[in-house]
């Protein structure tokens, strides 16, 4: 990272924002310019790994939902062919274990539905997109995958159906297939 | 933003002029950027947040993610695994298999000195359930050791599990010397053909 030619510039920053900065450099036991260093190089760092700064404190809160309630990381080529194996007995699973993330996203955030939105984003990085819109008391959720088979995308749709259920929606409509998964919810006290 | 009032700071050029292309890819200014910068900061400070102890999380999960893995509920994976595994055993115990083989040439092929260690690490990450792990090896004679104790696996996740390892050693040439594995554990043991013993060592073959 560090330039052996690399020089020292002057940069604009609110000064509020600094003063603040200072304070906790000064709590740590560290000089401001070395903290504000390490900070500058950390958010340099996480832009390389794909992640946008104001993400952060979200990405954050998704590693400690896996945390919280046990997530693993699983070989997806697995996965795929378990579910095309046992698909039958595998719809209701994927519906529980998405209750369980709907009822904790509810209990633990603001805004659950952008959260879990998030978590499809980073759990789910076979997905080439994921949408959640809302709009008054609805939510329209979409899913795009060029990897996502019928049975894994029957899987990923009860998965959100019971996420969402478990924030207090109910289910308006549901259609999954080869690629692609949309649905959409109304607030159950709407 | 919290004031609009501006101070300056010092700052090493290099990273200001990475902090520069950062805000210009994002459509910022780079004051916008440095100070959403430093919003986090402080927001995790107050949340008592290690930023170190985040990104090894974000390296671990990018380095997942370019691995082939996703992430599910522990508990949601053990039940796919067991469901899959009464409807057919031959067929989950085959796709593990080919998940241990592909895992083995991915790093053949990306790290031909030193893939073990890169393995030894990719399973240290993807096993994160599991509270021991332990691989060994010996260059010399060309043996592996791998052992992994891991309470919540049922049998069958066990012998799945053992399947992979067993494909793994296959890719990487090795036969299998022994293979145990029973409800939270699972021991494998590969070596390498005589024959190929006294041609080469294991990690430059």
């Amino acid at each position: 990272m560090r330039s052996p030619k690399s020089g020292k510039k002057l940069v604009y920053i609110s000064e509020d924002l600094l003063n603040n900065i200072s304070e906790i450099s000064k709590k740590k036991g560290e000089s401001i310019t070395k903290y504000i260093e390490d900070l500058l190089e950390q958010a340099v760092r996480i832009d390389r790994l794909g992640f946008r700064s104001e993400d952060l404190a979200d990405i954050l809160e998704v590693i400690h939902v896996q945390r919280t309630l046990g997530g693993t990381f699983v070989p997806l080529d697995v996965l795929n062919s378990a579910i095309d194996t046992g698909s039958n007995g595998l719809s209701e699973k994927w519906y529980e274990s998405g209750r369980l993330y709907g009822r904790y996203l509810k209990a633990r955030f603001n805004d659950p539905v952008n959260v879990l939105k998030l978590l499809l984003r980073v759990m789910r990085w076979d997905l080439n997109e994921v949408d959640a819109v809302q709009e008054c008391h609805s939510v329209a959720i979409r899913c795009v995958s060029t990897s996502l088979t019928k049975a894994g995308a029957a899987s990923l749709s009860k998965f959100i159906e019971g996420a969402m259920h478990g924030m207090g929606y109910r289910t308006e409509c549901e259609e999954s297939m080869k690629g692609i998964v949309i649905c959409s919810f109304r607030a159950e006290d709407a | 933003m919290v004031d609009e009032r501006r101070k300056t700071f010092v700052a090493r050029e290099d990273l200001l002029r990475a902090l520069a292309e950062i805000a210009k890819e994002n459509g910022k200014s780079l004051y916008e950027t440095v100070n959403e910068i430093f919003e986090s900061a402080i927001l995790f400070n107050k949340a008592d947040v290690k930023m170190d102890a985040i990104l090894e999380d974000y390296e671990k999960i990018k380095s997942a993610k370019e691995a082939g893995y996703i992430l599910c509920l522990e508990n949601l994976w053990s039940e796919i695994n067991e469901i899959a595994y009464r409807a057919s055993p031959a067929e989950a115990i085959a796709s593990w298999r080919n998940a241990g083989i592909w895992l083995a040439k991915r790093h053949v092929a990306g790290h031909p000195v030193g893939y073990l260690d890169s393995i030894k690490d990719e399973l240290a990450c993807s096993l994160w359930n599991a509270s021991e792990l332990s691989m060994k090896w010996d260059a010399q004679g060309g043996e592996i050791e791998i052992n992994v104790l891991a309470p919540r696996f049922s049998r069958s996740q066990s012998e799945l599990l053992a399947s992979f390892l067993e494909g793994m050693l296959s890719a990487l040439g090795l036969s299998l010397n022994g293979k145990e594995f029973g409800s939270g554990f699972v021991r494998v043991l590969g070596a390498r053909q005589k024959a190929q013993i006294e041609g080469e060592s294991l990690e430059k073959s």
